[in-house]
């Protein structure tokens, strides 16, 4: 799993959001708010961990069900999946 | 030839009379040491965007594609471009900011008329800068249609996101107001200047008030955006 370098991440005025650059703005006008639990995760996989390893990652920092926070994670990434920010 | 524009000095080669009229007023010195160059901007670039639009002239498409690149280059110097109409008025600038046709430029119009010694700075897309710890708006040669545009900078008071309905203006929290400004910006199409862009951003939403107001076109509207957006005496 790796991040599609042509969106950063990045925090305005508190919020947490991602946003397309170069040939990525095609793709999106707009950006992705974050809340805590996808900031964390986007951390997670910038840092190159799988699925199993951020759920364990989170499980710490997050006061969240493992199921939920597992169904979080799996959900995310799947999201990325088919926006094409997360690649392979 | 060289610019002064938002206490930047440009070198820019316009070839075309459009652009070659409108940065008129902002010729400058042409011993100064140019803090930003247009060489990389050629007129192969303007054609293939003038193809892409055809809708536009290749002169206009020179005029439109150095603002946007000028504008995309200020994240260099902690600054960026809102669109909106800027009128100054007692020293101050205040931003009117809303997608085209929404009447930003009506609503300063009205300052206009209203407050007397108001003037506008830049009808449509005024360059925003921080020099010396305070935020300004600019006059550029890129202002839309009208060419309304002073070259000059005033401290900003305020920055408001105006749209059409009966006269209601609020604060907006700096996290309110973010997305309302990506959405009026020109953003960078390259990583390098996004990141200085939005750091740039996230100062100006913390330094100056921000405002979302809908009214009507009467002198009401102007006299409500005016007594909530002015700095009260203590401020000043």
């Amino acid at each position: 799993m790796k991040l599609n370098e042509n969106y950063i991440k990045t925090n305005v005025a508190g919020v947490a959001c991602v946003i397309p650059v170069g040939e990525a703005v095609q793709e999106m006008h707009g950006m992705i708010k974050l809340n805590a639990t996808a900031d964390a995760i986007w951390d997670q996989l910038a840092a190159g961990r799988n699925e199993d390893e951020i759920v364990a990652a989170l499980a710490g920092q997050f006061d969240v069900p493992a199921d939920v926070l597992r169904e979080d994670v799996r959900v995310f990434i799947g999201r990325l999946r088919e926006l094409h920010i997360l690649l392979d | 030839m060289k610019l002064s524009i938002a206490e930047l000095t440009v070198e820019i080669f316009p070839a075309h009379e459009l652009l070659q009229e409108r940065v008129g007023p902002y010729l400058c010195d042409e011993d100064r040491q140019p803090d930003l160059c247009f060489d990389g901007v050629t007129e192969r670039y303007y054609r293939d965007r003038a193809a892409e639009h055809p809708e536009i002239t290749l002169a206009e498409s020179e005029y439109l594609y150095s603002g946007v690149y000028f504008y995309e280059q200020l994240a260099r110097f902690e600054g960026l471009m809102l669109h909106a109409s800027a009128v100054e008025l007692d020293g101050l600038c205040y931003l009117f900011s809303a997608p085209s046709g929404t009447g930003k430029s009506t609503h300063t119009h009205i300052w206009l008329r209203v407050f007397p010694g108001a003037r506008i700075i830049n009808d449509d897309k005024p360059a925003i800068r921080r020099v010396n710890g305070r935020f300004l708006a600019y006059g550029t040669p890129w202002s839309g249609k009208t060419d309304e545009s002073v070259n000059v900078g005033v401290p900003i008071a305020g920055v408001c996101f105006l749209g059409r309905g009966e006269n209601a203006i609020h604060r907006l929290t700096p996290s309110e107001a973010f997305p309302l400004f990506m959405d009026q910006t020109v953003r960078p199409y390259d990583k390098s200047l996004m990141l200085p862009m939005l750091q740039t951003l996230d100062t100006l939403l913390r330094e100056v008030p921000f405002y979302q107001m809908t009214c009507d076109m009467t002198d009401d509207a102007a006299h409500m955006s005016r007594s909530a957006m002015q700095p009260t005496e203590e401020l000043l």
